[in-house]
């Protein structure tokens, strides 16, 4: 009887299958138990802000060592220096300028991240670097290199003097970029937009 | 009257033999089965990691070096980051089932390990099967011995779906290790935080380790 119904086909198949389910069953309800690694990361940022500390011209003292009975008839050009809303941006301004007049603006640098940076370049850039004999920081505590550790800040002098190539009544524009980057890194270019940094070993 | 006297005395007699059918000695024999099971049972018990937060401070480590895993002391020696590592029984049942890795104020190739013991505290021996890598966004990575048979797991994890990788994970390949009851091993994790990692963010990703009883290891391999 019983030989004639597994010779059938069809219990034969039933049977195979509940040997199969039988056998996953066994697998799916294994004893098993799990340990758990629960890890977060928690990047810090970093970010460097300027400020203007103060910023003038030296008008009034050449005209002090030349002997003018009144320097301050000598004060006929201006410079103003105003920070952007994001303290990322200083904007320069010098009015009615003229070759042989030192222009400065003091310049603040912080780390205000809570990472320390290191600067990894000061550039120059525009017409202006063609007619200045001076356009850079000239306390020298501003400078590729330097490192400013979180909440640290350094003041430094940004001096513009035109030679007399400068043309009149002419607008001269000038940008000063500075890049920090993390100091582990340093002086490792900064990513691009395009991939990962050069760094990325 | 001879009648009624033989009437009497068979219904003594078949009262006779009923009786005696039913005091007929007899005895039982019973088999018991009581089937007391184990239990499967794993717990962390202890931990080492790096540049903990609560210790000394010291200067922190930086990865460069994924090849190799050749840590070094960041430049300069500096401490800006550090780890956290705590035990946690979320069950309450007595036992560590999870560890807490928190990294802090972390910056590119900032990099911190965890060294952890494992403990069979159960009653059977156990293997260790798999390592299910869950990130927040749902997706998961198994790992088991198919998947790298004695190498380490060593993988790059997207933590912000930004399609970048922010994190760094070397995972010491414990797959098939037996323990024994009472018996510890210990692991080795290794995280380096990647350049493409977003600033001043929360990134988080959870591991689950997976133990077997050792007789059904193939079958739980096979199961996949």
């Amino acid at each position: 009887m019983l030989k004639g119904k597994i010779s059938t086909g069809i219990p034969v198949v039933f049977l195979a299958l509940i040997a199969v389910l039988g056998i996953t069953a066994g697998a799916l309800a294994l004893w098993w138990e799990s340990l758990t690694i629960d890890v977060t990361v928690n990047t810090g940022y970093l970010e460097a802000q300027l400020s203007v500390h103060g910023f003038g011209d030296n008008e009034t003292e050449i005209a002090e060592e030349m002997g003018e009975p009144d320097p301050s008839v000598k004060n006929v050009s201006s410079i103003n220096c105003t920070l952007s809303d994001d303290n990322k941006t200083v904007t320069i301004v010098i009015n009615n300028a003229y070759p042989s007049i030192s222009y400065w603006c003091e310049i603040d640098l912080k780390n205000t991240g809570t990472i320390p940076f290191k600067v990894y370049n000061i550039t120059f850039e525009g017409n202006l670097t063609e007619v200045a004999d001076k356009f850079e920081f000239t306390d020298g505590t501003i400078y590729a290199g330097l490192q400013l550790e979180p909440d640290d800040e350094v003041i430094d002098k940004l001096v513009i003097h035109l030679t007399n190539n400068a043309e009149e009544n002419v607008t001269y524009t000038g940008k000063v970029t500075i890049i920090v980057e993390q100091w582990n890194e340093y002086p490792t270019p900064p990513p691009t937009e395009t991939g990962l940094p050069t760094s990325f070993r | 009257m001879n009648k009624k006297l033989g009437i009497i005395i068979s219904i003594a007699v078949l009262a006779a033999l009923l009786g005696g059918i039913t005091a007929l000695w007899y005895e039982e024999l019973e088999v018991e089965a009581v089937v007391d099971t184990a239990e499967l049972d794993w717990e962390f018990t202890d931990f080492f990691f790096f540049d903990s937060c609560y210790l000394v401070p010291g200067p922190d480590k930086n990865l460069f070096d994924f090849v190799e895993l050749n840590p070094v002391t960041a430049p300069e020696g500096k401490d800006v980051g550090c780890t956290l590592v705590e035990e946690i029984d979320t069950d309450n049942d007595g036992d560590f089932d999870m560890l807490n890795v928190t990294l802090n104020n972390t910056y590119p190739y900032y990099y911190t390990a965890v060294n952890f013991w494992v403990h069979n505290n159960g009653e059977v021996p156990l293997k260790v099967w798999r390592l299910v890598i869950i990130l927040d966004n749902g997706t998961q990575y198994v790992y088991t011995e198919n998947e790298v048979a004695d190498n380490p797991i060593i993988t790059q994890l997207d933590l912000n779906n930004d399609g970048k990788p922010d994190v760094f994970l070397w995972f010491e390949n414990a797959f098939g290790d037996q323990l024994e009851p009472c018996q510890t091993i210990d692991i080795s994790m290794h995280i380096t935080v990647l350049q493409p990692a977003p600033q001043n963010e929360t990134l988080h990703f959870q591991l689950t380790l997976d133990a077997v009883t050792w007789n059904e290891y193939a079958e739980a391999l096979s199961s996949e």
